[in-house]
């Protein structure tokens, strides 16, 4: 399967390992009796995208089903995109190196947005025409799924269907649309509108867009019958959604390479700036023996040495440490680490730091994202100063000696006291460090602030907010640094032009997927990575283009504006959105869907009644 | 104590895991396989682990092998070798499991198959011409990366050619030293050959088949 090109391509190249495939846990089939044929594309390179859950949670139910092969294929690195320019050789998949133009599907993940221009890059290394209403039935049919198809509108125009939400139920529910539209020998119109039929298929070219003369949205038309506010596919019954238990083990190093447990999905804490903590409400937990088996599972099917319970925030499903429980009876005994990423501030009891440090004793990361508690209050993150320290303590005690503490600047209503505020907190976190006479021994403190740059998302409420321009964002950066006296204490940021660029396709709309196309024709790629950032580039395409940028990422929104995203649904209703915007600016924080439900619409998305983000949790 | 030999072949796909990638896999696999293994002891326990000779990236062996060390008794080598091959990635396959009999240092020469593909008769005399010349000059790199001039040419006595199987190609068969003082790597010979006549190392393989002892006895 491997030719002579491909064999020149892959001596020529750093770490090959990333191109060719065959992992364990990889899943190869006999093309002949294949229905369909799917290459699950991730914008970026082998080591990020095997890092990613969904990619491994849909690679193996689409492989499960005997008449799908579903296989991947990543952004080649820039060695590589050179030696495939070279020598001619079309982006292929790395199981059976076969041309993506020859799938059936050819679906991408949206992770974030700067990896739009990466698309385009990978359909150009496979000689397919960007623009959907450029490919006809004999091209494969482009389809894209992932967080950043809540507001697709700025790469609308080069996909067939666009899925919105849960992928569990919809993929396959496409691949079958596709299966029969092939056996029926329908044409691309008819495929299309069966597409538009499944729950949260989004298919762009039924709908067209008009805007006001001063650039904003004037409506939204859906025809044919597409529904006019498109709907995201929520799972039925989450809490015994199976997990996947084969993962493909990477060979050459991923960035997260060790087994994933999904414990829970959507997050109960409603912080303001979070896009992910309203797109994928309401609160769904797994249950504990299902996760605990799953996690043996996955361990002794892939040999992995670590296994880490993610979600957005895990301290918050309601039998944590009982699942911790179990979990340790088997662990250690298997040489297998725990880990637990997404630990919070004002739950982490003393009980869950044994637990935890019984196995690995490391740094501690903490998320206050604002420096005063005014700000946090606007942004409704729920920690206080008190919670910081008594963690810390805790924490301190237990041995640990780092700390790394996230924080964001720009955000509404900010003023310069808080970014001091961010400086007083870590400096906090010092002193407490040296009063403490149980301290590690012999043993300096290290507290590193990383502080990114806010950008507003849709379906949040700060959508309606501007971003702060790059001057300001630099601005407040020296101040910043100028506040920070101890030598203990560590900064670094984020570079405020990626953010602003973040911000424009985050609130983009379609006028936008010409300015991409023109910034990949003049070299864009790679937007994620520092320093391969053109940002100047970016901003000459967007002149030539006539769109200007300011116009997304640092006008507020007003209340009554048509948004990009507006005939897409997360169940979250804007009302909700705009009742919280309006709290926000008093700083009044709102409760956690466990404690009290706010009543954001999300319980529509099952049914209505009793929301289960409410129904199920323990109140703390 | 006892230590284990695993020998196994690394083709098609597996020629592109470089070494470190292969000794992760390697752990996952004897972990996966729940091989009976001992791990060094301290305070960060890993699994003991050992290859024989790394091969370079690229080329395909069938006479590789890995060492892990037991303190059981007796090993199911049968149930072992099915455990390890599900557990291993495509192209890496476990044939035989046995003692380690001799340390990696006995190690001194390996013995490849080299294929030209081609007309079988046209290629094996132009390569021919090749090695027999008095002198093969080529620049090799030394371990502290620096480069070195050297002569290839009294180590390629030990060599015969296949005969043909009539699948154009012609197929070589030779011994090069691979010891701690001289490892000679085959692809430093197929630069050499395209230098000097143009025949492209892509339109070549290279596959190790056996390693040797200074004696020429087989590495057991
Ligand atoms: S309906 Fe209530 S409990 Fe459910 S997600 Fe919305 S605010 Fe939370």
């Amino acid at each position: 399967m491997i030719d002579k090109k491909l064999r020149r391509a892959l001596l020529a190249v750093q770490k090959p390992g990333r191109y060719t495939g065959g992992e364990l846990g990889s899943v190869y089939k006999d093309p002949q009796k294949m229905d369909c044929r799917f290459a699950f594309c991730f914008p970026d390179t082998y080591e990020v995208g095997m890092s990613f859950l969904g990619m491994k949670v849909l690679y193996e139910i689409l492989n499960a089903r005997e008449n799908i092969w579903c296989e991947r294929a990543f952004m080649p690195w820039v060695d590589m995109v050179e030696q495939m320019r070279k020598l001619e050789i079309p982006l292929f998949s790395i199981e059976s190196k076969t041309p993506l133009s020859q799938f059936d599907i050819v679906g991408f993940t949206l992770p974030y947005e700067l990896s739009y221009s990466n698309i385009l890059a990978m359909l150009d290394l496979a000689g397919i025409p960007f623009y959907a209403k450029k490919r006809g039935l004999d091209q494969p049919l482009i389809v894209a799924g992932g967080p950043c198809t809540c507001n697709a509108e700025p790469v609308a125009d080069f996909f067939d269907a666009i899925m919105l939400g849960e992928g569990e139920e919809q993929l396959p529910a496409l691949c079958d649309a596709v299966i029969d539209a092939k056996r029926r020998g329908l044409s691309k119109e008819e495929l299309l509108l069966n597409l538009s039929k499944i729950k949260g298929v989004y298919v762009p070219s039924l709908y067209t867009v008009r805007y006001n003369p001063d650039g904003t949205v004037k409506h939204v038309t859906a025809h044919k019958g597409a529904p006019r506010v498109i709907e995201k596919a929520i799972l039925p019954n989450f809490r015994h959604q199976p997990l996947p238990t084969h993962f493909t083990v990477p060979m050459v190093g991923a960035v997260h390479d060790r087994a994933m447990i999904e414990v829970l999905r959507g997050c109960v804490r409603g912080c303001r700036f979070c896009q992910a903590g309203f797109i994928y409400r309401p609160m769904r937990e797994r249950d504990a023996d299902m996760l605990n088996c799953a996690a043996q599972d996955l361990c002794r099917n892939t040999g992995y040495e670590e296994v880490s319970l993610t979600s957005l925030s895990t301290s918050d499903h309601s039998q944590l440490e009982a699942l911790l429980d179990k979990l340790l009876v088997w662990t250690q005994g298997e040489h297998v680490n725990l880990a637990l990423p997404s630990l919070r501030i004002d739950n982490f009891s003393e009980s869950l730091v044994e637990k935890t440090t019984r196995v690995r004793k490391s740094g501690l990361t903490f998320a206050p994202e604002a420096g005063t508690q005014r700000l946090r209050d606007v942004i409704n993150k729920n920690v206080t100063m008190d919670e910081v320290i008594r963690s810390c303590t805790l924490a301190f005690k237990n041995g640990y000696t780092a700390v790394k503490l996230y924080f964001m600047m720009g955000l509404p209503t900010e003023t310069m006291e808080d970014i001091k505020g961010i400086a007083d907190t870590a400096q906090a976190v010092v002193d407490l460090f040296y009063s403490l006479p149980e301290k590690p021994k012999g043993k300096g403190v290290t507290v590193s602030i990383s502080v990114a740059c806010f950008v507003p998302k849709p379906f949040t409420p700060f959508q309606f907010a501007a971003q702060d321009t790059m001057e300001q964002l630099r601005e407040k950066q020296q101040y910043l640094l100028s506040c920070v006296r101890s030598k203990k204490i560590s900064v670094s940021y984020h570079d405020a032009r990626i953010s602003f660029l973040e911000a424009v396709f985050a609130k983009g709309n379609r006028k936008l997927s010409k300015v991409l196309v023109e910034a990949y024709r003049n070299g864009c790629c790679f937007d994620g990575w520092g320093d391969l950032f053109k940002f100047d580039t970016w901003v000459e395409c967007f002149k030539k283009c006539g769109i200007d940028m300011a116009f997304f990422a640092n006008r507020p929104i007003p209340f009554d504006e048509i948004t990009p995203w507006e005939h897409f649904s997360y169940g979250v209703d804007k009302s909700f959105l705009i009742r919280e915007y309006e709290r926000a600016q008093a700083a009044q924080p709102t409760m956690p869907c466990n404690r009290q439900c706010s009543g954001c619409g999300a319980n529509k998305l099952m049914g209505g009644g009793k929301c289960v983000a409410y129904d199920q949790s323990v109140v703390r | 104590m006892h230590t284990i030999r695993v020998w196994f072949a690394k083709r098609h796909e597996a020629c592109y895991i470089s070494h470190l990638d292969l000794q992760r896999v390697v752990q996952r696999a004897l972990k996966l396989a729940r091989v009976p293994v001992w791990y060094t002891q301290g305070f960060n326990p890993h699994i003991y682990l050992t290859f024989a000779m790394p091969l370079p990236l690229g080329q395909q062996s069938i006479t590789e092998s890995f060492d892990f060390r037991t303190e059981q008794e007796r090993l199911d080598t049968a149930a072992l070798y099915w455990e390890l091959n599900r557990a291993l990635p495509r192209g890496i396959e476990v044939f035989d499991i046995t003692p380690a009999k001799m340390g990696p240092g006995q190690i001194a020469f390996a013995r490849y198959l080299i294929r030209f593909d081609g007309d079988a008769q046209q290629m094996q005399s132009r390569v021919e011409e090749f090695l027999s010349q008095k002198e093969i000059l080529v620049d090799k790199r030394t371990k502290r990366g620096g480069v070195r001039q050297m002569d290839l040419a009294p180590y390629l006595g030990r060599r015969s050619w296949l005969p043909g199987e009539g699948d154009g190609a012609a197929v070589l068969d030779l011994t090069l030293p691979a010891g701690s003082t001289l490892n000679l790597n085959p692809d430093l010979l197929l630069n050499a050959l395209e230098q000097a006549t143009g025949i492209d190392p892509l339109d070549t393989s290279i596959c190790r088949t056996q390693l040797l002892t200074a004696d020429f006895k087989e590495f057991e």
